[in-house]
């Protein structure tokens, strides 16, 4: 290695780290001086690299501790996402109001709430993985859709289907290539095959059958849960919450109140993710919209139910004391 | 030896010498490698360290032939930090030699 070599491999490894350029140009200029001093002692190449040590070798020593770039850039980074997962709740709880007091749309605005998980799966997703994050986002994305764009146009049934969205994307991250084209396969020609049992009504019972050649693929690949981001026990409590809310819905006829029952995944999320300390104070938002629409909902309260929304600061102000 | 316990008697070291004398980077190499089981790439970053640290300033001189040489000398508070360093030291060793003198007793 000569000189040129050794000072350009140095300040590429220099410039990887967290240091003022000053500080760069420092060290260059003095790891130049002595390697001319050296030659001018007599020394070779070889001896020369062997008292400077090999750059690669002597760069810890070199930056006493700091950070390398891409690190600190990582951290930045986190550190500004997790402010806005932080905040989440309190622009979903603001996007709630304007949303249902402004445009009257309280039908849908509670899906803001969705704005949590999703901003916390799209800020803290792998950003080499980008499957991973959109499967992760399917169950949300779904769920908009189902109450966007199939419950107002009276597409119920079948636009449950839509859920289907949630293994079809999923599959796509199972490296057995072969196994996905099959589940694919399977599962679209299950669904053409439900839509056309369910359009003769006397097959329409057997319907479901359609989907079977999909869950027996999924079984003989040994892979029947579909490998996701997204922890099993959100998906179970999404799934808990959309049966609670279809039944209910259904049989009480009260879906104006019911899709609070969603908010048990943020809450959950919450509960399961954030410290004892911060755990109440962060789940808070969500208790006060249940209280809100519960005064609001079942005892026409509405004038009076606002009064919920001061427990927020109420606990913060008590647990921070 | 320890590393860090070995990193912090070098570091006393060089300030030592620089405190007898104003010195290049190449001589306190030189002299500590020769005399210490010293690793030359060792002494660089600790030069840096006290420098940045405001033990150490520097300054260019010109010696013979060749481009002017970067020298190190000891600041004042380099020199409070020394008595302090040297202190720890003695009593340390005193400690020490006390310690090894009981078990061979």
């Amino acid at each position: 290695m000569d000189k040129l070599t050794y000072l350009k491999r140095l300040r590429e490894l220099l410039e990887e780290y967290d240091l003022r350029q000053s500080e760069i140009e420092d060290i260059c200029e003095d790891y130049t001086s002595l390697w001319e001093e050296y030659v001018e002692n007599g020394m070779t190449e070889l001896e020369i690299l062997d008292k400077l040590g090999n750059p690669d070798d002597i760069i810890d020593g070199l930056v006493d501790g700091a950070s390398k770039l891409e690190e600190v850039r990582a951290y930045n980074r986190k550190s500004k996402n997790n402010k806005f997962v932080a905040i989440s709740p309190f622009i979903a709880l603001i996007a709630f109001f304007i949303l249902g007091f402004v445009a009257n749309q309280w039908l849908y605005s509670w899906m803001v709430f969705l704005l949590i998980p999703v901003s916390a799966i799209v800020l803290n997703g792998d950003k080499g993985k980008p499957l991973n994050t959109l499967t992760a986002l399917t169950p949300f994305i779904a769920l908009i859709i189902y109450f966007v764009v199939m419950a107002p146009n009276n597409l119920w049934h079948p636009g449950w289907l839509i859920f289907l969205m949630i293994p079809a994307i999923g599959v796509l991250t199972d490296d057995d290539k072969k196994f996905v084209v099959i589940f694919e396969i399977l599962l679209l020609g299950g669904i053409a095959l439900f839509l056309y049992l369910d359009s003769i009504p006397e097959y329409a019972k057997f319907a479901w059958l359609a989907f079977l050649p999909m869950f027996i693929a999924g079984i003989l690949n040994g892979n029947i849960i579909i490998t996701w981001n997204l922890r099993k026990d959100y998906v179970l409590i999404l799934v808990i919450a959309a049966v609670v809310y279809i039944l209910g819905s259904y049989w009480l006829g009260i879906w104006g109140f019911l899709w609070v029952v969603f908010l048990a995944i943020p809450v959950y999320a919450i509960w399961t993710e954030a410290g004892e300390k911060e755990r109440l104070i962060a789940i808070m938002p969500f208790i006060a919209v249940t209280t809100f629409m519960i005064i609001g909902y079942f005892f026409n309260g509405w004038a009076y139910a606002w009064l919920a929304f001061l427990m927020i600061p109420m606990v913060a102000i008590l647990k921070e004391g | 030896m320890n590393t860090q316990f070995k990193k912090g008697i070098i570091e006393l070291c060089i300030m030592k010498l620089v405190s007898n004398e104003d010195a290049s980077g190449i001589a306190l190499i030189e002299e500590l490698s020769s005399r210490l089981d010293v690793s030359e790439n060792t002494v660089y970053p600790i030069l840096r360290r006290l420098t940045k640290q405001g033990y150490f300033t520097t300054f260019k001189k010109n010696i013979g032939v060749g481009a002017p040489r970067k020298y190190y000398a000891l600041t004042d508070d380099g020199k409070e930090q020394l008595i302090i360093y040297e202190n720890e030291w003695a009593s340390f060793l005193k400690e020490v030699t006390e310690i090894l003198g009981g078990y061979n007793g």
